[in-house]
């Protein structure tokens, strides 16, 4: 009997030294200490120091790594990355080394996820990634969960996760910007034409809107005539360009949301029309840049990708060195205006 | 239309509503008459050609897309030939020393060629029409990104198209009538008299009606749907230059979702999706219903979310008329 307790006893004990030695040391646990709380998740601002932000002036005690995963399959890349070995050009005198890892060329939670995971295997200090994957959220947290702060760049979900800030565009912001272009080009009076790309793609849709709303705002003297889709086709919008030019001889502006805004500047030069009426649009695709070269197209809106590269880990390292906590959530990058004037600033053409 | 004056009108008018296109070609004088009413811009002979314009590729798709559905098949192929049709085109003269209209009718071969893998499959193989014609859409969308990237592994974007005599084909004018349009018009004439005066022709036609008389009365099956397949491709490859050449530029996504656009102009048109009816005139009918159509989206400022619905609306309306007409002339 009193053997059948000691027994039990020490195999109670024994379950409790075992418990403990699994439980984690709770003191121990933050591998970076006293890291403030990163601001509201969809808190969005833009910030004044996009592209020149700086490290802040204190020299890191020991060598800090950060990771950016990003992707190459595409020319949009080229700059991305041109912009984080930038960066780590800049922080190399801080002792820190910053890596651009491409872990596969596609964009899902699997691969990203799984280069988050080996990230943290390696020591990692920081991890910037591109999350447009909602599967991202749980990979996020369990980087954040281990002290490696974590920052998104170029597109991310919406699904709530412990990321300390994202960095790229805001859409709404693009259209409003597009609308402030086209004001100009007409000088805040006029008709204007709107052609969409597709009326089931959010981001076109918000691009409409910051443009409407824009008008509405800031510039009531300009009418908008209607808005037609055409699914990102060039040779739909040449029609429907050439559509709006007869329905409205004194037609002044065509906005194009998304693809083949070339084939209403098309129309326009066919109508001979340019100077006349104005076409504003987005991206620095080759076909649409020979028009603003022309001048046919006053303006394409895009984002400046070298930033979107550089800026996310001198921020992180602001963060942890400096305790340095972004303003906003959402750092929404510059919408840049590309005209004939400034293009060669921005564009190479690819062919 | 009680009192004509003249009795040969009125026999002449009466032969015209006995046909097939009657009640649709009525809808399009309706729908004309209509939007010169609503908008003054309608009638004006700028605008007017602009529909025509914006309607040629779909209208020349559509005379291949009458002939196979009068054999009771179906492509689905179309828009996604006229893609890799034109990619081809523009890759061979952007990057090579070959004589651009060589590689014009390069580009129209291979469309050809694609439409007679779709006829191989469906009379050798022994697949339905939708489905082989559903699998080259995407096969022939996949060649168009492969052409476009050059196999190096690049991303495939637009190619642009440099040669200006070829680019005349889809982009010029002569007087005020731009020259697709005049493509447009030659075609349909050329293969509307083919329907109707050749043996293979007719044989088309006897194919649909019944296919097992066709054959017990010595028609080949295969040869005249290797023929029809084989002539849409190589009609879609020529839309594709036409469509190309109007914008310089060989576009990785041109003529995505076409093949519902030819169908609808086609089933407008009066032809029967089961074989055996159907005529090209009646197909150019339904291209210009839609053409208008998407004209009035812009000139009448319909709100953006109806104009989807319009388009359903519209087919249903047209088919409907040609419906009734026909009911009614039954009747005598």
């Amino acid at each position: 009997m009193k053997k059948t307790v000691w027994m039990l006893i020490s195999i109670l004990v024994l379950m409790a030294l075992l418990v403990s030695a699994c439980a984690p040391a709770k003191p121990e646990a933050p591998a970076k200490p006293s890291l403030p709380p990163g601001p509201a998740f969809d808190s969005g601002c833009q910030m004044d120091d996009e592209g020149t932000v700086m490290p802040v002036d204190k020299k890191s005690d020991k060598p800090i790594k950060i990771a950016v995963l990003g992707l190459e399959n595409n020319p949009f890349w080229i700059p991305v990355k041109a912009g984080t070995l930038k960066a780590g050009e800049i922080l190399k005198p801080y002792n820190v080394t910053v890596d651009w890892i491409v872990p596969g060329d596609d964009h899902t939670a699997k691969v990203f996820g799984a280069a988050i995971e080996s990230a943290i295997t390696q020591g990692y200090d920081a991890i910037a990634t591109i999350a447009g994957d909602a599967g991202m959220a749980p990979y996020i947290d369990k980087a954040v969960d281990a002290g490696i702060p974590v920052a998104t760049f170029d597109s991310e979900t919406a699904t709530v996760n412990k990321r300390l800030f994202f960095m790229g565009g805001d859409e709404y912001t693009l259209g409003y910007t597009a609308g402030e272009a086209m004001a100009k080009a007409l000088n805040y009076k006029g008709k204007v034409a709107i052609i969409t790309g597709f009326l089931s793609v959010e981001a076109h849709e918000l691009r409409r809107k910051g443009f409407e709303d824009y008008m509405k705002e800031k510039a009531p003297g300009i009418e908008i005539v209607g808005v037609v889709e055409n699914q990102d086709k060039a040779d739909v919008a040449f029609t429907q360009a050439k559509d709006f030019m007869t329905a409205y001889p004194d037609l002044n502006g065509i906005y194009v949301t998304a693809g083949g805004p070339f084939g209403a500047a098309k129309a326009v030069e066919d109508s001979g029309k340019s100077g006349k009426v104005w076409v504003v649009s987005f991206d620095m695709v080759d076909e649409t840049m020979e028009f603003v070269k022309s001048g046919t197209i006053y303006a394409t809106i895009a984002l400046d990708p070298f930033n979107v590269g550089r800026d996310p880990a001198i921020r992180l390292y602001n963060y942890l060195v400096g305790g340095e906590v972004p303003k906003c959530g959402k750092l929404f990058s510059k919408a840049n205006v590309v005209t004939k004037e400034n293009m060669d600033q921005y564009y190479t053409p690819s062919k | 239309m009680s009192q004509s004056p003249s009795s040969r009108f009125q026999t002449s008018l009466k032969t015209l509503l006995r046909t097939r296109e009657a009640g649709v070609f009525l809808a399009l004088v309706l729908l004309v008459i209509i939007m010169g009413f609503l908008s003054p811009y309608f009638l004006l002979s700028e605008n007017i050609f602009n529909v025509l314009r914006s309607m040629a590729t779909i209208a020349i798709m559509a005379i291949g897309m009458t002939m196979v559905i009068v054999t009771g098949g179906i492509d689905l192929s179309v828009g996604s030939v006229l893609a890799a049709s034109a990619m081809l085109t523009a890759r061979l003269i952007f990057y090579t020393e070959l004589n651009p209209w060589l590689a014009v009718v390069v580009g129209i071969g291979f469309g050809m060629f694609l439409g007679l893998i779709n006829g191989f499959l469906i009379t050798r193989v022994k697949i339905a029409p939708f489905i082989a014609t559903l699998g080259m859409l995407s096969i022939a969308r996949g060649l168009t990104y492969m052409i476009a990237s050059g196999l190096q592994g690049t991303v495939a974007s637009n190619i642009p198209m440099r040669d200006p005599a070829v680019n005349f084909l889809g982009a010029g004018y002569i007087g005020p009538v731009p020259f697709p349009v005049i493509l447009m018009v030659i075609l349909v004439v050329i293969f509307s008299l083919f329907l109707k005066f050749t043996v293979l022709g007719r044989q088309i036609y006897a194919v649909g009606s019944n296919e097992l008389a066709a054959r017990l009365s010595g028609v080949n099956l295969t040869r005249v749907k290797l023929f029809v397949y084989s002539l849409t491709g190589a009609l879609a490859g020529f839309a594709g230059i036409l469509n190309a050449g109007l914008l310089s530029t060989s576009a990785t996504n041109a003529g995505l979702g076409n093949e519902l656009d030819v169908i609808a102009a086609v089933a407008i048109g009066g032809a029967s999706l089961a074989g055996g009816e159907g005529t090209i005139y009646g197909a150019v009918i339904g291209a210009a219903i839609m053409a208008v159509l998407r004209n009035a989206f812009v000139l009448l400022k319909l709100p953006v979310y109806m104009q989807t619905i319009a388009i359903g609306v519209v087919i249903i309306l047209a088919v409907a008329s040609d419906q009734l007409q026909r009911r009614g002339s039954n009747r005598h």
